[in-house]
C-alpha cells in the first residue's frame, strides 16, 4: 500500500511538476488521486519558500508605546529626535512601528527611544511566520476528526454565530473582492467584518492559501453535501489578515490584529471569543504580550501553534503565559515529528505527517479542508479551490480554538477556565500528567464539553 | 454502590417498639409527615455551581414514641430531589459556569432520633434533638442523550431544634437544625473542585401527625 501511494504521488508530481512561484519558491503540484479535488502540498517545499525569509523587512523597525498624556505631535517629534524615518501609529493606541533612518539599525534606534522619558518601552520588533503544512477533501478523509471524536462533539454543541473565532492569518477567502473568490464551501459560514493590518481597510482576503485552511478546520460549512467539514461550523469567524502573501508578518502586525479583535462591537457586544494564531516568532514582544493580555482579560482565549521546528522552547505567541500553545500528533496519537515542545506546550491535536498513511485510506495524514491553490495564488489567481491535506501545528492550533468556541458557547466566559478544562480533559499522552512533548495531551472535545457533574 | 437498606432505622424501631415491655401507662406514638427546605450549605460553592440556589424541598415520613413526658424517640424516611446542570469551575476560588446539560440529585436520608421536650411555653412546647443514620444519593445527568450516573451511601447526624403544637390527636411542629453527612463527595466533580466533602446543611421545615392519644 505504502509503494502504491508513493507511486501515486510519484505520478502526480511528474504530472503536475514542480510550479515556481513568487520568489523562486517552489510548491510540489496537488493530485494523488487524478480528478477528485484532493491535493497535497509538500511541506518540504513550503520549508524552502519560508527559509528565503519575508520581503518586508520586519526585523529593522522598532515597536514604541508612548506613555499616556503623550500626543501625536509629541510621539512625532520624539521619533524625529531618536532617528526614525518613518512612523505608523496604531488605530489603536499610541503604539508606533517606526522604521530607522539610513545608516541606523533597530537596536541603536531602540536604545535612543529608551532613554526618552515620554517612552513606555521600545522594543525591536520581530518577525513571525505561517506554520505552514499541505491540504485536501471530504469528512471521511478528516480523519482528525475521529482521532478527537467529533461525531460526539456535534451532538453537544456545533456553535453558534453568537461566539466567533478571530483568526489572525494571512487572511480568508470570505468575499468577492476583486481578485479574491469566496471559497466554495464557506457557503453557510457566518464572518464578521474583517480587517487587514496591511492595508487598514476591512478586505481580510486570503493571498496565500493558509488562512482559508485554517478557518475552514474551523467553520468550513458542514452538513451541507459538499466538500469537508469544520468543527466549530455554526461559530463565526473574524477574519484578520496579519501574515503577507508569503505568510510572513510582524510582532506589531500581530499585536493590531489582535486589537482589532479585541475592540470590535456588533450591537454593542464583542462577539470574539477565541483568536487563533498559527504563526510564530522566535523574538518576544512586550506589544504582542500586551496586546495578548488585553485579549484575555476581555474574556478572549487566545490559541497558538508551538511551531514546526522539533525544537523547545515552543515559538512566541504560544510560549506566552496567557496562550495556549498546542502541539501537533499525527493518526498514531504519536507526537508528530515537526512539533515544537517545552515547558510553555498546553495541549495537543491532530496536525497529521504527510509521510505516514494511518488510517489507511490511501491518502497521506494531512489535515484536509478546502482552501485555493498556493501556486496559482502565487500567480495571481485566488479562485483555483480544492481541498488539501496540509499538516502542521498550524493545523492543530485551530481544532483547539474550535473546542474554546464551543466551550465559549456552551457557557464557559472565562479563558483561564476553557483552558482548565479542556487540558483537565484531555486525554494523557506520554509521561504521566504534563510533560514536555504532549503538554496535558489530546484533546477530547465531547469530554471537555461536558464539564463536570456533582460528584463525578 | 450499594447501600444499607434505606427503611431499616424506621423498621427497627417500630419491631423494637413492639417487643419493649410498656410500663403502666403506656407511651404515645405518632405519625408526622414533613416538608420543606433542605440545603446542601455544607457544600455552598457545589450547591450553587450546580443548583444555582440554596436548597431543595424534601418530604418526609416518621414515627415516633414519647416515653414518658420529656424524652421521644423516633424513625424518619426522607427524600430530597432537586434538579441543577452540569458545571466547570477553574478552581476553588472561581465563578462556576454552568453548561446546561441537566442533571437530578435524589437523596434518601434514614435516621434514628431522640428529642428532649422542654417544658410547655405558652400554646408551644419546644425541644431539642438529634438523629443519626445514613444518606443513600443518586446523580444522573444528561449529555446529548448521554446518561452518567454516579451513586453512594454515607453516614448522617443531625441536631434539630423545634416547637410544637397538639390540639386533639392532631400535631404540628415548626422544625430547624443542620445536618451532617461528610465525605460523601468530593472526589470528583465540581464538589472536588471546591473541596467540598459534606451533603449536609441547614434546613427547616414545618411537620403534621397524628398521635395516638
Amino acid at each position: 500500500m505504502r509503494k502504491r501511494i508513493l507511486a501515486t504521488l510519484g505520478l502526480a508530481l511528474s504530472g503536475w511538476g514542480l510550479v515556481a512561484i513568487g520568489f523562486g519558491l517552489r510548491f510540489t503540484g496537488p493530485a494523488v488521486q487524478a480528478d477528485d479535488g484532493v491535493r497535497v502540498v509538500d511541506p518540504s517545499q513550503l520549508a524552502l519558500r519560508a527559509a528565503k525569509g519575508p520581503r518586508t523587512d520586519f526585523a529593522s523597525r522598532v515597536i514604541v508605546q508612548f506613555k499616556e498624556g503623550a500626543d501625536d505631535r509629541l510621539a512625532e517629534r520624539c521619533v524625529a529626535d531618536a532617528g526614525g524615518a518613518r512612523a505608523a501609529r496604531s488605530a489603536f493606541g499610541r503604539r508606533y512601528v517606526v522604521e530607522p533612518m539610513a545608516g541606523m539599525d533597530a537596536s541603536s534606534l531602540t536604545e535612543r527611544f529608551r532613554s526618552m522619558s515620554e517612552v513606555e518601552y521600545a522594543e525591536p520588533d520581530g518577525v513571525v511566520h505561517a506554520h505552514f503544512a499541505p491540504n485536501d477533501e471530504r469528512y471521511n478523509l478528516q480523519w482528525h476528526l475521529k482521532v478527537i471524536g467529533a461525531e460526539r462533539m456535534w451532538d453537544i454543541q456545533k456553535g453558534d454565530p453568537s461566539v466567533a473565532v478571530a483568526v489572525l492569518d494571512t487572511g480568508v477567502a470570505y468575499e468577492d473582492f476583486g481578485p479574491f473568490r469566496k471559497a466554495p464551501d464557506f457557503g453557510g459560514t457566518v464572518f464578521l467584518p474583517g480587517f487587514n493590518v496591511f492595508t487598514r481597510d476591512a478586505h481580510a482576503n486570503d493571498d496565500n492559501f493558509h488562512g482559508t485552511h485554517v478557518a475552514s478546520i474551523i467553520a468550513e460549512a458542514t452538513n451541507n453535501g459538499i466538500g469537508a467539514s469544520g468543527i466549530a461550523y455554526q461559530s463565526a469567524i473574524m477574519p484578520v489578515k496579519v501574515l503577507d502573501s508569503e505568510g510572513f508578518g510582524s510582532n506589531s502586525g500581530i499585536a493590531e490584529g489582535i486589537d482589532y479583535a479585541v475592540k470590535f462591537r456588533q450591537g454593542g457586544v464583542n462577539p470574539v471569543r477565541v483568536i487563533n494564531l498559527s504563526l510564530g516568532g522566535s523574538t518576544r514582544s512586550q506589544a504582542l504580550q500586551s496586546a495578548i493580555d488585553r485579549a484575555v482579560l476581555a474574556g478572549i482565549t487566545v490559541v497558538a501553534s508551538a511551531g514546526n521546528d522539533n525544537t523547545s522552547p515552543v515559538e512566541y505567541p504560544a510560549a506566552y503565559d496567557n496562550v495556549i500553545a498546542v502541539g501537533s500528533v499525527d493518526g498514531r496519537k504519536v507526537k508528530a515529528p515537526y512539533s515544537s515542545f517545552g515547558v510553555a506546550l498546553d495541549l495537543m491535536a491532530p496536525g497529521g505527517d504527510i509521510r505516514r498513511d494511518d488510517n489507511g485510506d490511501g491518502r497521506p495524514d494531512g489535515v484536509l479542508q478546502q482552501t485555493f491553490d498556493p501556486g496559482s495564488a502565487a500567480q495571481g489567481r485566488y479562485d483555483n479551490f480544492g481541498y488539501y491535506f496540509v499538516v502542521g501545528t498550524s493545523e492543530a492550533a485551530p481544532q483547539v480554538s474550535a473546542l474554546a468556541a464551543l466551550l465559549a458557547r456552551q457557557g464557559i466566559k472565562d479563558p483561564k477556565a476553557i483552558q482548565a478544562l479542556m487540558e483537565r480533559t484531555a486525554e494523557d499522552l506520554g509521561a504521566s500528567g504534563r510533560d514536555d512533548q504532549f503538554g496535558w495531551g489530546l484533546i477530547r472535545p465531547a469530554e471537555a464539553l461536558k464539564g463536570l457533574g456533582l460528584s463525578k | 454502590m450499594k447501600g444499607p437498606r434505606r427503611g431499616f432505622p424506621l423498621t427497627a424501631l417500630v419491631l423494637g417498639l413492639l417487643v419493649v415491655p410498656g410500663p403502666a401507662q403506656a407511651g404515645t406514638f405518632a405519625l408526622m409527615f414533613d416538608a420543606g427546605l433542605r440545603t446542601m450549605s455544607n457544600s455552598p460553592e457545589t450547591e450553587k455551581a450546580i443548583f444555582d440556589d440554596q436548597g431543595g424541598i424534601g418530604f418526609g415520613l416518621g414515627l415516633s414514641y414519647d416515653r414518658g413526658l420529656r424524652f421521644r424517640f423516633g424513625a424518619e424516611v426522607r427524600r430530597i430531589n432537586r434538579d441543577g446542570e452540569r458545571a466547570f469551575a477553574l478552581d476553588r476560588t472561581s465563578e462556576a459556569f454552568r453548561l446546561g446539560h441537566p442533571l437530578n440529585f435524589v437523596m434518601t436520608q434514614s435516621l434514628a432520633t431522640v428529642a428532649f421536650r422542654f417544658g410547655k411555653i405558652g400554646p408551644v412546647s419546644p425541644y431539642l434533638g438529634v438523629g443519626f443514620g445514613f444518606v443513600s444519593w443518586r446523580e444522573e445527568s444528561n449529555t446529548a442523550g448521554v446518561i452518567d450516573q454516579a451513586d453512594g451511601t454515607s453516614g448522617l447526624l443531625e441536631g434539630r431544634l423545634g416547637v410544637e403544637r397538639q390540639q386533639g390527636r392532631v400535631r404540628l411542629a415548626l422544625e430547624g437544625g443542620i445536618t451532617f453527612v461528610p465525605n460523601a463527595i468530593g472526589v470528583g466533580g465540581i464538589s472536588k473542585v471546591y473541596e467540598e466533602t459534606d451533603l449536609g446543611g441547614l434546613f427547616v421545615v414545618a411537620k403534621i401527625g397524628f398521635s395516638s392519644r
